[in-house]
């Protein structure tokens, strides 16, 4: 069930997109909620997935519901499945 | 545009202050710069947006403050009562208006015989001098006017780069004088005079050096016999000069009405501001009659004149006074006359000056030189044949 669940996610393009443009900015697309935030991790939920931006001095750019991204000196990005 | 819009940096804090964030982001508001210290959330929005975050913290339970207020639309805002400010921007723009379609200077190229002054005061009639909209001028018609007005000019183009108009000028080049030597001419004296200098280039010499010749005398004959009783028509060309005298009367009247200059000269300045003057002066000149003159110096920068300098105006006042010459003072006047006229007329010509013979004549009114001058000159003269054809043929 699950395996179906994803081919259609990706069919109709409503899988998470993560863009990292060297160490300086993360690009969220299917960003649902933002859970944590401060200058050093910015956590937010996707559809299916927990993104923790770790870093330096972090500031966060949104222009539409969906995409934010993430500025700052950029440590680590952790990625964690969102628990059913 | 992030500089040209209103941008509004705004501090929120507050207990659910991830509610509020996620709830601009839900809302579609453009949020720049978002940052999170202590709990404490920072974010550039628009300020259209402000009502619209504002509401949202309100629901959120969330306390905003703006802490700048930055971008060009705010500069401006502030800068909306300084009415200095918007009048010279004003005036910028009608300067700039003005100096693009007004003629500010005019360049006159390629004249050599015809003067600057002359094509000016042709210009200034036909409607282009400084100050004139351009986009009125009819270059076009400009240009044949300006060529009909002077006849010298050839061909004339007129433009204009920006404020300034350049007359480009041909001048009409004179052909050269044509010497018929197929029409049969005789060369005769001009002057009742004493040959003495001949060379005859084509013709018979009739005179010899040192005879005496009256004026209308043939000296050079075009008619030549060539021994077989025919007459051969040329054109008779020499180089004849003579001893002749010539006799000039001048006149200096004891008493006469005319021009008397002061000594009080007036100069005054104007300051020449794209072609706008303004006095820099006071008072006007104090004279009813004076003759004017005025020199423009214009200001230089880096090397390049620019239409903008001060016109010097010399103001000499005159009155029309009579004048009473003593006979000493009258017979002066009359050497410097004759004196003048033998440089006017003798002084860079062919004529040589060998003697002259001065008779005095005075009485109440005014004092008269007869001058006898006897001079040293060209005397001949082309002088075509005319001859009736039927009586050729009967020689």
């Amino acid at each position: 069930m699950n395996k179906w669940l994803e081919k259609g996610k990706r069919f109709i393009h409503m899988d998470s997109q993560i863009q990292i443009t060297g160490s300086s900015s993360v690009m969220v697309d299917g960003c649902k909620k933002i859970l944590e935030y401060n200058d050093i991790l910015v956590k937010v939920k996707t559809w299916d997935l927990i993104v923790q931006v770790w870093g330096s001095g972090l500031t966060v750019s949104g222009f539409s519901s969906d995409i934010i991204c993430i500025y700052g000196d950029i440590r680590s990005v952790e990625l964690e499945r969102v628990s059913a | 545009m992030k500089h040209i819009k209103e941008i509004l940096s705004i501090k929120a804090s507050g207990d659910n202050i991830y509610r509020f964030i996620n709830a601009i982001r839900e809302a579609h508001i453009v949020c720049t710069s978002q940052r999170c210290v202590n709990g404490i959330f920072f974010a550039d929005i628009h300020s259209r947006d402000f009502k619209r975050i504002k509401s949202l913290a309100e629901s959120s339970s969330v306390q905003i403050t703006v802490i700048k207020d930055s971008g060009l639309m705010h500069k401006l805002r502030q800068y909306r009562f300084r009415y200095g400010i918007v009048l010279g921007l004003m005036l910028m723009l009608g300067a700039v208006f003005y100096f693009s379609n007004t003629v500010v200077t005019i360049e006159v190229c390629g004249s050599s015989k015809v003067t600057t002054a002359q094509v000016m005061a042709a210009l200034e009639d036909i409607g282009i001098y400084k100050g004139r909209f351009i986009p009125d001028i009819d270059f076009h018609n400009a240009e044949q006017r300006l060529r009909l007005s002077i006849p010298q000019i050839a061909w004339t183009g007129i433009r204009h780069t920006g404020s300034r108009i350049i007359v480009d000028i041909t001048e009409a080049v004179e052909p050269p004088e044509m010497v018929n030597d197929n029409i049969p001419c005789n060369i005769v004296s001009t002057k009742d005079a004493q040959i003495t200098y001949t060379e005859v280039y084509a013709g018979q010499l009739i005179k010899k050096k040192g005879d005496g010749v009256r004026k209308g005398g043939i000296i050079v004959s075009g008619i030549a016999d060539d021994g077989k009783g025919h007459f051969l028509k040329k054109h008779a060309m020499g180089k004849i000069r003579g001893i002749y005298t010539e006799k000039m009367i001048f006149t200096q009247p004891f008493s006469i009405s005319g021009k008397v200059y002061g000594e009080d000269i007036q100069k005054r300045k104007y300051l020449d501001f794209f072609g706008m003057r303004i006095p820099m002066f006071i008072n006007d000149p104090d004279t009813e009659t004076f003759d004017y003159t005025e020199q423009v110096n214009n200001f230089s920068m880096f090397g390049i004149e620019i239409p903008f300098g001060i016109v010097h105006c010399t103001y000499e006042p005159f009155k029309y006074e009579k004048t009473e010459y003593s006979p000493e003072e009258a017979e002066k006047k009359l050497e410097e006359k004759a004196s003048l006229y033998e440089k006017n007329f003798y002084g860079d010509s062919d004529i040589t000056v060998l003697d002259r013979e001065i008779n005095k004549i005075s009485n109440k009114e005014e004092m008269v030189f007869e001058v006898t001058y006897k001079l040293e000159g060209d005397i001949g003269e082309d002088k075509e044949i005319f001859a009736d054809r039927q009586e050729w043929k009967k020689r």
